[in-house]
């Protein structure tokens, strides 16, 4: 039976944690038919929900679509970048995500990724603690400035 | 963003693709950034950081000028 929520902050509450549960609990993330079932709201309020959640920028949707791309930092299909992270694989939409994936799991990572130029040399990146573990001369790069990120999120 | 081998692969993609303006970071710098960033995006009580939030933590990380601006 759906709860009898209709206050739309509370539903986006309640649909923002049952995302995150559901990552902590399958190592996934959710489609909207799952969330409205876990969270026991009707499907049409959660596709609501994660519209007024992806407009505020808490997760990007597939587009057209109300299922999810990145619940960020977890993408919720393959990508460029992959993590080991709490005993899981995971996919990630850039190289700042899949740090985030670690991050958000408060645990050490590996991450998997290419070298972004035409080389494509596969880079490995390990996070423990404080320490990191790569090739020399690894780094990250941010192509546009900050105030530009969401004009195009997944190029970003 | 993009992991790169090393700046000149950076420094390659960034003229080969009209990114003049494109920042390197230091795997150190962007591991503190995501920990930041992200340490409470599974939690009940997270919340997005607000614009002076955000710019204030790039700041802490050393991260600033006009690049880092969020306005």
């Amino acid at each position: 039976m759906p709860l009898e929520i209709t206050d739309p902050a509370e539903i986006d509450r309640e649909v923002r944690t049952t995302i995150a549960e559901c990552i902590r609990d399958r190592g996934a993330v959710p489609s909207l038919a799952e969330v409205a079932s876990r969270a026991a709201v009707p499907e049409s309020d959660a596709g609501e929900s994660f519209g007024r959640l992806a407009a505020a920028r808490v997760m990007i949707l597939r587009p057209g679509t109300t299922e999810i791309l990145s619940f960020n930092p977890f993408a919720a299909g393959p990508t460029d970048f992959r993590v080991r992270a709490g005993g899981r694989d995971w996919s990630a939409l850039c190289a700042w995500d899949a740090f985030g994936v670690a991050a958000a799991l408060r645990t050490d990572g590996l991450v998997l990724g290419h070298c972004g130029d035409v080389c494509g040399v596969p880079l490995e990146v390990r996070l423990a603690g404080d320490a990191i573990g790569a090739l020399d001369g690894v780094v990250m790069q941010f192509a546009l400035p900050a105030r530009e990120w969401w004009k195009d999120i997944v190029f970003t | 963003m993009l992991l790169f081998r090393s700046e000149e692969h950076a420094g390659h993609w960034r003229d080969a693709r009209g990114f003049p303006g494109a920042k390197t970071l230091s795997l150190e710098s962007g591991w503190k950034l995501a920990r930041s960033w992200y340490a409470r995006k599974l939690e009940p009580d997270w919340r997005r950081h607000t614009v002076d939030e955000a710019e204030a933590l790039f700041a802490t990380l050393g991260l600033t000028g006009d690049f880092w601006r969020l306005r």
